[in-house]
């Protein structure tokens, strides 16, 4: 039994690992090519676009006015930035009463702003 | 009947003790009654086991103590002979035995055990020969690396001086070559594995997938069935409704065999 001649035979179970590897490694070059082509869609997305998380209230509020008003909620939101940079900036707006101390290790510190959301 | 296994290969870290002390509980827990013994003076079955090392093969087979003597409970069903630093002693003496080739043989001859597993330390010592030669089937667990195919080659050598050898009078019943370590996401283990497959055919049995649990049970001192029985390393591979690999796959073959 301890012959060393070469076998063709193959267990049935192992040649389903291998072969299933096989397709795993063609589905894993069709999910790169996939993903190619989400990175060129992103690259023809307009460079000003972004993806931000908010607070859902604030969210619904902000398309909510700019449903109202029938402006682009985008550019609400540009004038509210806007606004709030320069009142940032010039000292009339000031972090601190907001900041709290995050527990993240990318970030220093979070904002806490639900005393203002509340005050409509 | 004891069935004999003998987990080997005399390259470092490929997964022979793992191997053994899995399977081991793995056919206690399916009822059958199981020894381990530890031929390695580093000791880590026990350690695996949660147990403390002790000079249990010493005893054995040095101080040729009975075999119910020197066995320790380790789990419900599974004994085993623990080893430690003592067992360097135990190479050198038997070396200086008449008959040192039989010499496992016959400490475990008339044992009351459904299955003995053996396992052996990373080399090729006396004490290598003396368990090929008590052993009824090999497992020769193998990381998938350049040195696989040899590793193996340089095992199944010993195996058939062993058959050769007269004055053991020896067949073996079985061997079986256990991928371990594996890793699908690699190109380098998949290439290994199909090289080993086509040395060796069917005795290449399903591969063992590299699982991190692997390493944690042992350091808890739980086996995989205890510490996490839904990890990789036991449950293998599941495609298209089927299952293979893992210890789950090796205790069914084994359980084939020793039937
Ligand atoms: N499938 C696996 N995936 C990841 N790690 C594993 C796996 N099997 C075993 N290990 C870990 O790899 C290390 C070596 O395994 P093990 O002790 O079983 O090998 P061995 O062949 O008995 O080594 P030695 O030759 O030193 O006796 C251990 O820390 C073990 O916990
Ligand atoms: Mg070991």
């Amino acid at each position: 039994m301890t012959e060393l001649k070469r076998q063709s035979i193959i267990d049935p179970a192992v040649r389903d690992i291998m072969t299933n590897q096989e397709e795993r490694t063609v589905g894993s070059k069709s999910d790169r090519a996939k993903k190619a082509k989400e990175r060129k869609k992103a690259a023809n997305r307009l460079p000003g676009r972004v993806n931000l998380d908010l607070p859902l209230e604030l969210k619904k509020r902000v398309f909510d006015l700019a449903e109202a008003e029938r402006i682009p909620a985008s550019q609400i939101v540009a004038l509210l930035l806007a606004d709030g940079l320069r009142r940032l900036e010039s000292g009339d707006l000031i972090l601190d009463p907001y900041r709290r101390p995050s527990g993240s290790p990318r970030y220093d510190w979070t904002l806490d702003i639900s005393s203002l959301e509340n005050s409509e | 009947m004891t069935t004999i296994i003998n987990v080997a290969n005399q390259k470092g870290g490929v997964g022979k003790t793992t191997t053994a002390v899995t399977l081991g509980h793995g056919l206690s827990l399916a009822g059958r009654r199981v020894l381990i013994v530890d031929l390695d003076p580093q000791g880590h079955v026990a350690f695996a086991l949660g147990m403390k090392k002790t000079n249990g093969l010493y005893r054995l087979l040095v101080e040729s103590e009975p075999l119910h003597k020197v066995a320790e409970v380790a789990r419900p069903n599974l004994d085993i002979i623990a080893s430690d630093k003592t067992g360097e002693a135990v190479g050198r003496y038997v070396t200086t035995l008449n008959f040192r080739e039989l010499v496992i043989k016959k400490a475990l001859k008339g044992s009351t055990y459904d299955v003995i597993i053996l396992d052996t330390p990373p080399s090729l010592g006396v004490l290598h020969v003396a368990a090929l030669v008590a052993s009824h089937w090999i497992i020769i667990p193998t990381k998938l690396d350049a040195m696989a195919v040899d590793g193996v080659n340089e095992i199944l050598r010993s195996m058939a001086e062993v058959e050769q050898s007269e004055d053991n009078n020896h067949k073996f019943e079985g061997y079986s070559i256990l991928p371990t370590f594996f890793d699908r996401t690699t190109k380098e283990t998949t290439t290994q594995l199909r090289d080993l497959v086509n040395a060796f055919g069917k005795i290449v049995w399903p591969p063992i997938p590299q699982d991190t649990k692997a390493r944690e049970a042992a350091a808890f001192g739980k086996t995989l069935w205890e510490y996490c029985p839904d990890s990789p390393s036991i449950k293998g591979y599941q495609f298209n409704g089927k299952r293979a690999g893992g210890y789950l796959d090796l205790l069914d073959r084994i359980q084939e065999v020793i039937q």
